[in-house]
């Protein structure tokens, strides 16, 4: 080997050695940033189930609460749900499906995040009507008011209130 | 051997191999962050977890079972103080209300203890009356004798009827139940017209409910000391199960009770009535204390208003009491 190809070899194997280095790097990134989408994904669908299930719980116990036997009642029931699920907003919407007449009405809770538009659909039945309607995540409240449930948002103090509580003047 | 590192430039001011070194920083610095956006995503799953294992904070039952009991005790505390407190509508009414308070009193202290706050109101009482009669050797006619008599008419509601009869004094055996003079009880509303009719057979004491012209028998299950007992809200006779006593006591509108060929039955009875006495006519019944059959005054039923209050729970109801 001429002394004049030294410089030569050096320069092949220093470019060799960056795009290697340049490949493997873009590749690591992209895998590993294709891999953390994915990973987002599934956390906020399970998230967003599990949110489903609490809200369902919340519902069932007004629906309960709204059939245990009384002349006439009012139910308010507050769930307190994460405002925000892997950094993302969320909407909760009830639709109403069609039932047979002598079947409890069922209805879908759907969950959707704002970012990564994942949707989980839950399907629950009450024997209470359920308003349709949409709220976003975080407080919400159940209330039944009239003949039907409804779903609401507002600030965790004040919004399950029904009236002031009535002295109980009637005591002897 | 050759050279594999170009000799060192002291011309440049910094070497291609530090430019490498950069390369690698960048990567891994940006490697960083996707592990860091990991960790944080791995953070939200294992919120999730326990998110998902964490009770829901809404409890439905305690306030149900509130409910309930309140209703319980509403029940109880009108038996009690129909028992001890009639001798007048508003001894009643003030007897029951004191008796509510106190329950409510007891009960909200055992619920503060779990932080919840209850109270039970009384939102109102319907009084009524009650028609007896205690004398066991007595026939069931009015207090003049006469056995086809109207208790009581004017009514709309009707409930704790109950009759200890003596199977010995019933018509034995009988093969046209009106002709043969057969004790009966009619109770008549706007649903219909339902009779009971009692008599005996050479098997024991039997019931025939006539509901609108559709005839049960019941036959009474045991004969106590010569004695058993029609129940109609607990549809029994002597025991045994009579669905067929069912919608004896179920009214709609304006309801009369008549006794027939009242001379063929020999026993006890009493009924509550939702009107008081005043608005009842009560020919053919006494004054409680001057003979038998008698009235008194008596609480039919009663309203209450049930507060339910946790952190995550609005509740409130209003519930009917009518004892059975």
């Amino acid at each position: 080997m001429s002394p004049d190809d030294r410089g030569v070899s050096i320069t092949v194997n220093y470019v060799i050695v960056l795009a290697i280095t340049a490949v493997l790097v873009s590749g690591l990134l992209v895998g590993a940033g294709g891999y953390v989408q994915d990973q987002r994904t599934i956390v906020v669908r399970e998230e967003l189930t599990v949110v489903a299930e609490q809200l369902a719980a919340g519902i069932d116990d007004a629906d309960r609460l709204s059939r245990a036997d009384a002349r006439s009642r009012s139910v308010r029931v507050g769930v307190n749900l994460p405002a925000r699920v892997a950094g993302e907003s969320y909407r909760i919407a009830v639709t109403n499906l069609s039932t047979p007449a002598d079947q409890p009405a069922r209805h879908e809770l759907t969950l959707r995040s704002s970012g990564s538009e994942v949707s989980v659909t839950l399907t629950i039945s009450t024997l209470v009507g359920l308003d349709e309607g949409s709220v976003s995540g975080g407080w919400v409240v159940v209330r039944l008011d009239g003949g039907t449930l409804a779903l609401s948002n507002g600030a965790r103090s004040g919004s399950l209130s029904l009236a002031e509580p009535a002295v109980g003047g009637r005591h002897a | 051997m050759a050279d594999v590192r170009r000799p060192p430039d002291r011309t440049r001011k910094r070497s291609e191999s530090d430019d490498r070194g950069q390369l690698l920083l960048v990567g891994a610095l940006a490697l960083a962050v996707v592990f860091v956006a990991l960790a944080l995503l791995l953070n939200t799953a294992i919120y999730t977890g326990n998110l998902a294992t964490r009770d829901s904070g809404v409890e439905a039952t305690p306030a149900i079972e509130y409910n309930s009991a309140a209703r319980h005790a509403g029940v109880d505390a009108i038996a009690s103080v129909n028992r001890r407190n009639n001798t007048s509508a508003n001894d009643l009414n003030r007897a029951f209300t004191a008796t509510m308070g106190r329950w409510d009193d007891l009960a909200s202290h055992h619920r503060a203890v779990v932080g919840d706050a209850a109270d039970t109101d009384v939102a109102g009482i319907t009084n009524g009356t009650r028609i007896q009669q205690d004398d066991a050797s007595r026939n069931l006619t009015t207090d003049s004798g006469a056995p086809n008599w109207t208790v009581v008419s004017g009514v709309s509601g009707v409930r704790s009827m109950r009759f200890t009869l003596e199977a010995s004094a019933l018509t034995d055996d009988p093969t046209d139940l009106v002709a043969d003079e057969v004790y009966h009880v009619t109770v008549t509303s706007g649903a219909g017209a339902r009779t009971v009719f009692v008599y005996d057979t050479p098997s024991g004491p039997e019931i025939r409910v006539n509901d609108g012209g559709t005839e049960t028998t019941c036959a009474a299950g045991s004969v106590t000391d010569g004695t058993f007992v029609v129940d109609v809200p607990n549809e029994s006779v002597g025991g045994a199960s009579c669905p067929a006593l069912g919608p004896v006591d179920s009214t709609d509108g304006s309801a009369s009770i008549d006794y027939r060929d009242a001379g063929a039955a020999v026993g006890t009875y009493t009924m509550v009535v939702d009107e008081p006495p005043s608005a009842l006519s009560l020919s053919g019944v006494n004054t409680a204390g001057s003979g038998a059959p008698y009235w008194t005054y008596a609480v039919y039923s009663a309203e209450l208003d049930v507060t339910y209050r946790t952190e995550t729970l609005d509740y409130e109801a209003r519930v009917g009491v009518v004892p059975e």
